[in-house]
């Protein structure tokens, strides 16, 4: 079975009471964000395409696989789909132990399609240690990994998560970010995934599914969030978070803690409570968008730690602001007002500088 | 008085045992599944309790007896009696005692997460597997109270089981028949002794469930 | 404003059940047919004015209703136990006893099926089953026991007699088939449709079954009591019991 072309195929029409849900889609390999304001019928379409809810009419299929059709009277049952599915709050079986819940969905596997070991999958999300442990007393990111190694553990074609984000607090979800990119590098698993918050959809996702109200505004590319107006209208882009991956140097000679990103190093703000960290560390960060000042001209004497000129490669305007996308070897998001905008004339291919104090920088877990 | 004891018991775990699987299909089927025609069937499976005993005693009798498909059948062509022996007398009393039991379930059922069963589900668990490896562990406790609440009521029945079993004496003839007779008959004593029994049995097996509970906390969805 | 209207119609709803009528409250056994004693009824409160209210019960709640001051003016039973028992206490006076009406015990079988013609008692002896009423629960059961065991049978068909809990059921398992024949008072077996009296059960094998009545000692309405007991023994009254298969206690005596 290939893992080219579609990952999902549907066309499906449902109703439920007032709502109606009405979409065509082609998902493709890869990390797939389904993005909208909330009632737009994104869980239900999770529904469908895991097998939960049945279509009033339509067709579905997965990897050219038919697991759901009207016409003809397919409706293969949600254990039979090999479609992976991690519902918001982990929902982790509070009768088993981590490592049964783990390997509930592995003894239901037989051993030819196991492709990777168990030890893989606690490897990867790195919880080795929770093993014997009860699942009530886990913190949310440790839930939400063992979700998402139960999962994993089942040998899905395909994982679905209902906002893996939303439940957790700042330093988790810069975690799972990571560990849902590792997912799709190591285990070559195709993700499609609710989310209502723009960052992290611009942070993960290849491809950005855009609904509202039951039916699709728009699909494709990521850019398309901040591209087509008809997909603005739904978009939500005050407090933006730019969430950046990049590696933590442990405290130099300098004093300084800083994190290599991109082209560039940002430096960081220092927690007392740190102790000392002695190898680069993978991290995510948070920076808003509007914690970021953009100066056309180099500053000096300025408190600001990072000073960093930067390209600007597009300009989008939302109805409350401007977002300026800026390319500092990957794409950073400032926001500044129209007003701001025209008086210094900032366009594609200005050249411009980003201010950012170090305390505006958060590191999100690691 | 050994053999009256005897004889209900007998009676009260042959219908419980014969309740238990239904009592589990339908508590699962109401209480975690949306089925059609599902008023009808909650109503259907109430009625017992909102009918006076003795109805349910004659609607038995009329549908088991010898006339009756059924009974014609079980009894010529499978050559077994039920009418008058303590067959009839676990019949009514798991038909009884059938509601008590199922409500439980039901509601120990529903109160089940059901993004467990979802989960269960999307890992590969068909709804027989979901069913014995999440849902019955999450809501045994509401289980095992349905069960003995079902169990106690039919140590406890009597308008039905007078009717198609009858009153007979080291056949039929349980605990709360055996009283009835020596009250009508004036031997009060005698009926004393006997209600001495019945509140004893009530009073263990209500004993059994608190211990069962007790043994193992609560264990809800997390 | 809601909760002044729930108790004034909760008032009312009691208030209309107080009767100002005179009105005669009868205790008496439970028989499992009342269709005579319904069309008796409305002549007696068409001729009176009187209304008349009936109480059900088995032979010992009967007995002990009225021996805890439960209020009754008039008493009927079926059988003597319970007649006996009031008069020892004094709730009754013996002299004041009307025996009213004499019931007859018959076989009945069902209208179809092997049994639907017989011609002596003596073949409820090969039968695979009968049933009477509980003799410890119902004098129709005492009787027919009586009976049974002066013709002589009783001694081969105890061990195949179902006692049942009442006339009724007794009847219902002839209905389903699951006995052959009944023993049942002649003026219940029109209750169960496809069952009929077959054979009749001559008075001498048991005591009479006759139904004392009489008005109770510390009645409210003594007088009324008397005058619907006197009612009971008309001419009028007479007809409406023959009619549903009673005899005349007169007639026994006659």
């Amino acid at each position: 079975m290939t893992k080219s072309g579609c990952a999902i195929r549907l066309g499906v029409k449902k109703r439920l009471g007032e709502f109606t849900l009405d979409c065509q889609l082609d998902i493709a390999n890869g990390i797939t964000a389904i993005f909208g304001p909330s009632g737009s019928g994104k869980t239900t379409l999770l529904d469908c395409i895991a097998g939960f809810l049945s279509p009033d009419q339509g067709c579905i299929s997965k990897f050219g696989r038919i697991v759901f059709s009207s016409e003809r009277s397919i409706n293969v049952s949600p254990n039979k789909r090999g479609i992976g599915y991690v519902v918001q709050n982990s929902a982790l079986f509070p009768h088993l132990t981590v490592k049964e819940n783990i390997n509930y969905g592995f003894s239901l596997t037989s051993e030819q399609k196991r492709k990777y070991s168990l030890e893989t999958v606690m490897e990867i999300l790195d919880i080795a240690y929770l093993s014997e442990r009860d699942t009530r007393n886990l913190s949310g990111g440790e839930r939400q990994r063992v979700a998402l190694a139960r999962s994993l553990a089942a040998f899905p074609d395909i994982l679905l998560l209902d906002e893996p984000l939303a439940s957790l607090d700042a330093p988790f979800r810069g975690l799972i970010i990571q560990k849902l990119k590792i997912i799709f590098r190591e285990l070559g698993i195709p993700m499609i995934y609710v989310s209502h918050s723009i960052s992290e959809v611009i942070a993960l996702a290849h491809q950005v599914v855009v609904m509202s109200e039951g039916s699709i505004l728009g699909s494709g590319n990521v850019s398309i969030l901040l591209r087509d107006s008809n997909v603005k209208r739904v978009a939500d882009f005050s407090s933006f978070e730019n969430l950046l991956q990049g590696s933590i140097s442990p405290v130099g000679i300098d004093g300084q803690k800083s994190i290599a990103l991109g082209d560039t190093k940002l430096i960081l703000p220092i927690e007392r409570s740190e102790g000392e960290e002695k190898e680069e560390v993978s991290a995510i960060v948070s920076i808003r968008a509007s914690d970021i000042i953009l100066s056309k001209i180099k500053p000096i004497g300025l408190s600001a730690r990072n000073v960093i000129s930067a390209r600007v490669k597009e300009v989008h305007s939302t109805d409350s602001s401007v977002l300026v996308e800026c390319d500092i070897g990957e794409p950073i998001y400032v926001e500044i007002t129209s007003l701001s905008q025209s008086e210094l004339g900032i366009y594609s291919g200005t050249e411009v500088f980003l201010i950012i104090k170090a305390s505006s920088i958060m590191v999100l877990g690691n | 008085m050994l053999e009256i004891t005897y004889i209900t018991l007998k009676v009260a775990i042959a219908a419980t045992l014969i309740n238990f699987p239904f009592a589990l299909y339908i508590g699962w089927i109401l209480g975690r599944r949306n089925p059609k025609g599902r008023l009808v069937l909650e109503v259907f499976i109430s009625l017992p309790l909102a009918l006076p005993p003795v109805v349910t005693g004659y609607a038995l009798l009329i549908a088991l007896g010898s006339r009756s498909p059924i009974g014609n059948f079980i009894q010529n062509v499978l050559g077994i009696d039920i009418i008058f022996t303590w067959v009839a007398a676990s019949l009514a009393a798991a038909v009884v005692s059938f509601p008590l039991m199922v409500r439980s379930i039901i509601v120990a059922m529903s109160a089940v997460d059901p993004r467990l069963e979802r989960s269960a589900r999307s890992l590969g668990a068909g709804p027989m597997k979901t069913f014995f490896s999440i849902t019955l562990p999450l809501s045994y406790q509401g289980v095992i109270a349905g069960t003995l609440l079902g169990f106690v009521r039919a140590l406890s029945e009597f308008g039905a089981t007078i009717i198609v079993a009858g009153n007979i004496p080291g056949v039929t003839q349980t605990l709360p028949l055996a009283i009835f007779a020596r009250v009508q008959t004036g031997r009060t004593s005698d009926a004393f002794e006997l209600v001495a029994v019945s509140v004893l049995l009530a009073v263990i097996s209500l004993g059994v469930h608190n211990w069962l509970l007790s043994r193992s906390g609560s264990k809800g969805g997390v | 404003m809601k909760k002044s209207f729930l108790i004034i119609s909760i008032i009312l709803f009691f208030a209309t059940s107080i009767t100002y009528a005179k009105t005669i409250r009868i205790l008496m056994e439970t028989v499992p047919d009342t269709r005579y004693l319904q069309e008796l009824l409305p002549e007696f409160e068409k001729q009176t004015g009187t209304k008349l209210i009936f109480n059900f019960a088995g032979s010992q709640t009967l007995a002990g209703e009225i021996s805890n001051g439960g209020p009754a003016d008039i008493f009927i039973s079926a059988g003597h136990s319970p007649a006996r028992f009031l008069v020892d206490r004094g709730h009754i006076k013996e002299e004041n006893i009307l025996e009213l009406v004499e019931n007859v015990l018959v076989v009945a079988t069902s209208d179809d099926g092997e049994y639907v013609n017989i011609s002596d008692i003596a073949e409820l002896a090969n039968m695979h089953r009968i049933a009477i009423a509980d003799p410890d629960l119902a004098p129709a059961g005492e009787y027919a026991k009586e009976a049974l065991h002066n013709i002589g049978i009783w001694s081969e068909i105890s061990r195949r007699t179902i006692l049942a809990a009442d006339v009724r059921t007794a009847l219902a398992y002839v209905q389903t088939g699951d006995v052959d024949a009944a023993v049942v008072y002649i003026t219940d077996v029109s209750i169960a449709k496809g069952v009929s009296t077959k054979l009749f059960i001559n008075g001498m094998h048991h005591t009479p079954i006759v139904y004392p009545a009489a008005v109770v000692e510390n009645a409210r309405e003594p007088v009324l009591g008397k005058e619907y007991l006197d009612f009971l023994t008309t001419a009028y009254a007479s007809s409406v019991f023959e009619k549903y298969g009673f005899a005349s206690v007169k007639e026994r005596i006659n």
